[in-house]
């Protein structure tokens, strides 16, 4: 009888303590919002280069706005099914991109249709990233924006445009887009490395300034995508 | 009254005379005036007998006769007063007297004298004198009688005149008596209106006339009693007079025709008189009237065209004055007429176009005075309106119209994408884009497509050799824009293609004509080929073949080319002059030169065609692509500005010729071929190399695809496809087997290329096109195709999978040859690389220590000269040393320009300490001597930071193909676990255990093998992770149970132990990579002005011809014209120029 008695307790007391874990973990496990979805492809690039970079993002964005997002990002190929079920894409890295015949149809469709892409050059991908892009659309160019065009505006001030991060080709930053119409389809940071900005600080030893300016840049870049 | 006439004697003797010459002058008178009176007469007559007066003139001559009279009567009574009073001179007394006493007397003036005297009442002086001589005179007078004075006989010759004029005017009277006695009754009565006689009538046959309006008319006139030639006929309208003269026609007639008479005329006709006398002055017909009666007119004739419906477009409204009538086939004709009268019936008469005698009618509806109908326009013809009033009167030369029907154009179609032939890459996705247009809109675009198989394949009865043709609709078509692009992606993966079947299609599109049907565009046919792997290659390698010609051709020219340069210069330090011949031989050097710059151009773009064909299809690895993508860079770096610079001073110079100017120019060039001469050459021997480890990658991917393949024909066989189609099966099974044959044909070809940069894989690779493995996979694969062909299933499930298996061993051993093709290369370039390490070192050390010794000798010290030459031996080896560094340069792209760079400030450096020395500048010479020494020590690390990246590199891109291979020996040893498990658990039968533990023996030796390799390769690389040197022992046991064919519960753990692990260290790998810091730096802001604004077309590149073309066949051209601009901008499209450039 005692030693049901105890073992009652501890069953009792083993159940108290996980569940509030199990729960804990159920809860932690949820991620709702919107998020950032990081393209794979092809071509021999490291899509998959600055790995902390989205997740730290997607935090300072979640801290210092009243927008809803996830903590983790999300990762797709644009020939998977759920492509479309991202509404923000990214894209960069270092190397060579390629794009299927079926992944540049489906990267049509998906810009056209409402999607956005942010891409930023990593150091290494731009000659290949121009060069599927004009195999996207043939019929666009890219556009430079103003300083003063809305996006360097929404949320953090960028009157000088895009801070420059870490340094490439001794070349001035620039944000570079591709329009539809009126509405901002893709936009592609070069010369400055976003990216790098965004990720942990004791990976690049940058100063502190340059990683809230990248950050700041990446929640201005976020949110005009969804108010445009 | 005189009183003197009383007194006077005279006078009254006078008076006598007097009274007589009254009658004799009366007399006179009498007959002058009968002779008037009678020529007056016969002067009336006559000219009344020629001019007929009329009355008036009768009248009035009447009148001004009697008047005429009155005044002579009333003249005579005057005359007669006044002589009676002495008043007319003539009858006066003294003329009488003068007159008698001339005409009595020889002294004329005596009775004059004696009337005077009479007169003057006698003088006082002799009045008895004057007395006696009046009553003298007047006794004389008595005497005298007055005949004798004024006779009679004067008047004789008047009488006589008298009586010639009336004798004249008998004869005249008598001569025309008809008409001087007309004339006669004329005068004697005046106002009698007497006609005047015409010498004849004229009359209008014709008469009146009632006609409608627009007939034609006919007049004819007559004359009655006489023939003239011509006469006038006057035609009075409401708006004109004419006169028109006729001439009188065989039959006497005078006839007028007149067309289209739409008024009312009054006409006559009507001869003037020609002659002054002639009395009449117009012979006129009376006026006779042609009435018109009006037919009806249309007033207003609207037609209205309405397209048919699925043109979409709109109705046209079209007024009479248009006399054609355009629509589409099936449009509806609605017409409306107004007419200035009540109508009774309307119709149109329908002629269709060339069947002049099939005339339709088409009533119109009345309305009063509007006429309606409504009608299909599906013929070519013409229309005729007509319309009758109440009075059943017609309009009159009714408008033809003619309806034309025009046709809906056929759609166009140009297919931008694919272009024929094609290849179907590894996503088995045909892209699609086509430009479409129709004047209306589309109703479908399909594709017809049939599958074509390789000849070889065996024919029998095999349903894929049976040419099916199928269709696939493209959707998303719009069906109302009339131009659109058409994109879409056709997947043919569920078509089961196999390589080398081929996919022969066209597009068909349907407009949407409703009323013909709809018309259908075909486009040519195009081919899209499912390319072999052993194709792509073979294809590649050609195209390698012709740039590795092309290049070493260019050597071979640029040699020649740099003889003849040298000639030129050898001749101007001779001559210091350059002739024809030369300036000719420099001319055809320099255009040499710039097709040597085109053709470098040109080779890069089919370099950049075989890296795009290559990652289309999956040719080659990664790190493959990245050596073919250096190639080209390598390829842009010949053409330097410094070339070019060169090839401009040379044309410079020879325009102004100076001697020394152009040998400089040609030695300038000389030296720049030399350059692109050599990076040619690199480019051979490293394009070589790369050839050499694509054979290998090449024979890797072709086997990895027939492993592929037999996997499936594995798959299919366990489902039993032999039973439902074995056919296909065969097949499958006889191009794998026919795949295989070939490929050990390219393993021995290949063998003998990659012995020249790698001997011991080479001969490995020998080894293995003769080993047993490679004949038992042959043997095996026949008997895999033998056993299908029987129908053998159980024979056939055997055979397949060990089939299978064999190829998955050569596989591995493949790749195993590929692995140490790769790191015995890189192991030399490491050794090269260390050895110009050492040797950097080496002189860093030596020149260090002499600038050491410079440093401290004094300024005059004769050991100066020592040290130059001591500095002279360390550039010889410095020389050495860079020949070494341009040979390894030849080998691999690590060679980077910083080395290059660094050798060049420590060759400069070490010449300029010699030159120093020599000018006894020891402190100079130290100072450029440690200048070198820091040159030397770039060197040293350039060269080891150089051999890190080849090795990094080298090792197949370090992390992320780590992780491709570890994830593929996982696979493996996930098979090899399988296996086990099934002979663990006696899953299979006794007689196949031992071959099947025998062979996973064989497996798990070569996953070890890899595993080894791998391990090599990670030694010293930053990227190696997990206890892989613990897998290794795991296996090694393993496969000692399997040799002893003894499978326990410890092997199978043992295995799973080994899965585990693998799976670790991928997972370690990637931790790893996380944390891993990269080398950046921190970027400086760059503060500027950037862009003013967004353009206005933000960036939307728009197709300006597209743009024109639709705007052209909107701005509602008729339809022919439509059809000219849409051929126009076509042809522009197609044309060279308008070939879009990829930026």
């Amino acid at each position: 009888m005692e030693i049901k008695k105890h073992l009652f307790a501890w069953i009792t007391i083993c159940s108290l303590i996980t569940l509030p874990v199990f729960n804990f973990g159920y809860c932690q496990s949820k991620d709702e919002g919107l998020t950032i979805c990081r393209i794979k492809y092809s071509g021999g690039g490291d899509w998959y280069s600055d790995p902390s970079s989205l997740p730290n993002l997607l935090k300072f964005i979640s801290e210092n706005t009243h927008v809803k997002v996830t903590n983790t990002e999300a990762r797709v190929s644009l020939s998977d099914e759920d492509l479309f079920s991202y509404p923000y894409l990214y894209l960069t890295g270092h190397g060579n991109i390629r794009f299927s015949e079926r992944e540049v149809i489906r990267l049509r469709t998906y810009l056209l249709g409402g999607g956005f892409l942010h891409a930023d050059d990593n150091y290494g991908m731009d000659e290949s990233f121009r060069r599927e892009m004009k195999r996207v659309f043939p019929n666009k160019d890219w556009v430079e924006l103003p300083f003063d065009h809305p996006l360097y505006n929404v949320f953090y001030k960028f009157p000088d445009g895009l801070p420059k991060i870490h340094e490439h080709d001794e070349k001035p930053p620039q944000g570079l887009g591709l329009f539809e119409d009126d509405r901002l389809i893709l936009f592609y940071t070069y010369e400055t490395d976003l990216g790098d900005g965004w990720e942990d600080t004791e990976v690049h030893n940058d100063p502190i300034e340059k990683h809230i300016a990248a950050l700041k840049m990446g929640t201005n870049i976020f949110l005009y995508a969804f108010v445009q | 009254m005189h009183s003197s006439s009383n007194i006077n004697p005279v006078i009254n003797e006078l008076t006598r005379f007097r009274s007589r010459k009254i009658v004799h002058d009366l007399l006179a008178l009498a007959w002058v005036g009968m002779s008037v009176f009678v020529t007056v007469i016969i002067l009336l007559l006559g000219l009344e007998s020629i001019f007929w007066f009329s009355t008036s003139i009768r009248y009035n001559l009447w009148w001004g006769g009697l008047l005429v009279f009155i005044a002579l009567m009333f003249i005579s009574i005057i005359t007669f007063y006044l002589i009676i009073n002495n008043r007319i001179s003539r009858y006066s007394f003294s003329a009488l007297a003068s007159e008698v006493g001339k005409k009595s007397s020889d002294k004329p003036d005596e009775i004059l004298n004696a009337l005077q005297l009479a007169s003057s009442r006698f003088p006082s002086t002799s009045r008895s004198l004057a007395l006696k001589y009046v009553s003298g005179i007047t006794s004389k007078l008595q005497r005298l009688d007055t005949s004798s004075i004024y006779r009679t006989l004067e008047h004789k010759r008047k009488s006589i005149i008298f009586a010639i004029i009336v004798i004249i005017s008998l004869l005249i009277s008598a001569g025309f008596q008809q008409q001087f006695s007309e004339a006669f009754k004329h005068w004697i009565h005046p106002r009698t209106n007497f006609p005047i006689p015409y010498p004849f009538t004229l009359r209008s046959v014709t008469g009146d006339l009632s006609l409608m309006g627009g007939d034609n008319a006919t007049i004819k006139f007559n004359a009655k009693g006489g023939d003239p030639e011509i006469i006038t006929i006057e035609l009075s309208s409401p708006e004109k007079d004419t006169y028109l003269t006729l001439s009188r026609q065989e039959g006497g007639s005078f006839v007028h025709e007149m067309e289209d008479v739409f008024q009312n005329i009054h006409y006559r006709g009507f001869v003037q008189s020609s002659h002054f006398w002639q009395p009449w002055d117009e012979i006129s017909s009376p006026t006779y009237t042609i009435e018109v009666i009006d037919r009806p007119i249309i007033e207003d004739f609207v037609v209205t065209i309405t397209p048919p419906d699925y043109t979409n477009l709109k109705p046209v409204v079209q007024k009479g004055n248009i006399a054609e009538i355009r629509g589409l086939k099936g449009s509806e004709l609605s017409f409306l007429l107004k007419v200035d009268k009540k109508l009774s019936r309307a119709y149109f008469d329908f002629t269709p176009l060339g069947e002049p005698e099939g005339i339709d009618q088409i009533v119109l509806n009345i309305n009063g005075r509007k006429a309606t109908v409504s009608f299909l326009l599906l013929e070519d013809g013409t229309l005729i309106s007509r319309v009758f009033d109440r009075r059943n009167t017609s309009n009159l030369d009714p408008i033809e119209y003619h309806l034309m029907v025009l046709d809906d154009m056929p759609p166009g179609m140009d297919v931008i994408q694919p272009e024929t032939p094609s290849e179907l890459g590894t996503d088995f996705a045909i892209p699609i884009q086509l430009h479409i247009e129709d004047d209306f809109g589309f109703s479908n675009l399909q594709i017809v497509y049939e599958v074509k198989h390789p000849d070889y394949l065996s024919v029998g009865n095999s349903p894929f050799n049976k040419e099916l043709v199928n269709i696939q609709t493209i959707p998303g078509l719009s069906h109302e824009d009339i131009s659109q692009e058409v994109y879409y992606l056709w997947t043919v993966e569920d078509l089961n293609l196999m390589p080398e079947d081929e996919i022969r299609f066209h597009f068909e599109l349907y407009d949407n004509d409703t009323v013909s049907g709809p018309k259908k565009a075909v486009s040519h046919t195009l081919i899209t080929r499912f390319p072999s792997i052993a194709d792509l290659f073979a294809r590649t390698v050609e195209k390698e073949s012709e740039v590795q010609t092309s290049i070493e051709e260019m050597i071979e020219e640029l040699e020649s080319l740099d003889q003849s340069l040298e000639s030129v210069e050898l001749d101007l330090l001779k001559n210091r002059e350059l002739n024809w011949e030369q300036e000719q031989i420099l001319k055809k050097s320099l255009d040499e030169m710039r097709e040597k710059v085109k053709n470098i151009q040109d080779l890069q773009e089919q370099v950049k065609d075989i890296i795009e064909q290559s990652e289309k299809h999956n040719l080659f690895s990664d790190e493959l692509l990245e050596k073919f993508r250096d190639l080209n860079d390598l390829l842009s770096e010949i053409i330097t500005p410094e070339l070019i610079a060169a090839m401009e001073q040379l044309q410079s110079s020879m325009e102004q010729p100076s001697a020394q100017d152009l040998m400089d120019a040609i030695r300038d060039l000389q030296s720049n071929t030399a350059a692109m001469e050599a990076q040619l050459d690199r480019f051979i021997e490293i394009f070589k190399r790369i050839q050499a480890e694509q054979r290998i990658d090449e024979l890797v991917a072709r086997m990895e695809s027939l492993v592929k393949r037999q996997q499936e024909i594995v798959n299919k066989v366990e489902k039993d496809e032999l039973t439902k189609n074995p056919a296909r099966l065969i097949e499958d099974q006889e191009r794998t087997q026919q795949e295989f044959e070939n490929l050990r044909e390219a393993m021995d070809d290949a063998a003998d290329i990659i012995s020249e940069f790698a001997k011991l894989p080479g001969q490995e690779l020998k080894d293995l096109s003769q080993s047993e493995l490679t004949e038992q996979t042959s043997h095996d694969l026949l008997s895999a195709l033998e056993s299908l062909e029987s129908r053998n299933s159980s024979m056939a499930s055997e055979m397949t999978s060990t089939s299978l298996q064999d190829l998955q061993q050569m596989v591995d051993q493949l790749q195993n040859i590929q692995s140490q093709f790769q790191m015995q290369t890189i192991a030399e370039m490491s050794r090269e690389f260390d050895k110009i390490f050492q040797n950097t070192l080496y002189l860093s050390k030596h020149q260090e220590a002499l600038y050491q010794e410079t440093s401290e000798l004094s300024h005059n010290s004769p050991r100066l000269g020592d040290m130059a030459g001591s500095q002279q031996l360390l550039k010889d080896q410095l020389a050495q040393l860079t020949q070494s560094v341009l040979e390894l340069s030849r080998k691999t792209f690590s060679v980077t320009p910083q080395m290059g760079k660094a050798l060049g400030r420590a060759s400069a450096g070490m010449s300029e300490t010699i030159n120093k020395l020599e000018n006894r500048n020891g402190k100079m010479a130290a100072r450029s001597q440690k200048e070198t020494v820091g040159a030397l020590n770039d060197l040293a690390l350039s060269t080891l930071s150089a051999m890190n990246a080849m090795q990094q590199s080298g090792m197949a891109s370090g992390f992320e193909q780590f992780l491709k291979r570890m994830e593929q020996m996982a696979g493996q040893q996930q098979g090899i676990n399988s296996m086990t498990f099934q002979l663990a658990m006696g899953q299979m039968a006794a007689s196949s255990k031992e071959g099947m533990m025998k062979r996973l023996g064989q497996e798990q030796g070569q996953l070890k093998k890899s595993l080894q390799q791998m391990i090599r390769e990670m030694r010293g690389s930053q990227n190696a992770g997990g206890n892989l040197s613990g897998i290794v022992q795991d296996m090694e046991e393993v496969i000692k149970d399997f040799n002893r064919r003894r499978v326990t519960r410890k092997t199978i753990d043992r295995q799973q132990r080994i899965l585990s692990r693998m799976l670790d260290s991928q997972k370690s790998m990637r931790q790893r990579d996380l944390s891993e810091k990269r080398r950046s730096f921190t970027g400086e802001d760059i503060f500027r002005t950037g862009p003013e604004g967004l353009p206005e077309d933000m960036g939307q590149r728009r197709n300006l011809a597209m743009e024109a073309l639709n705007l052209a066949l909107k701005a509602g051209y008729p339809r022919d014209y439509q059809d000219m601009i849409r051929r126009y901008f076509n042809a522009l499209a197609q044309s060279p120029q308008m070939a879009p450039e990829d930026e």
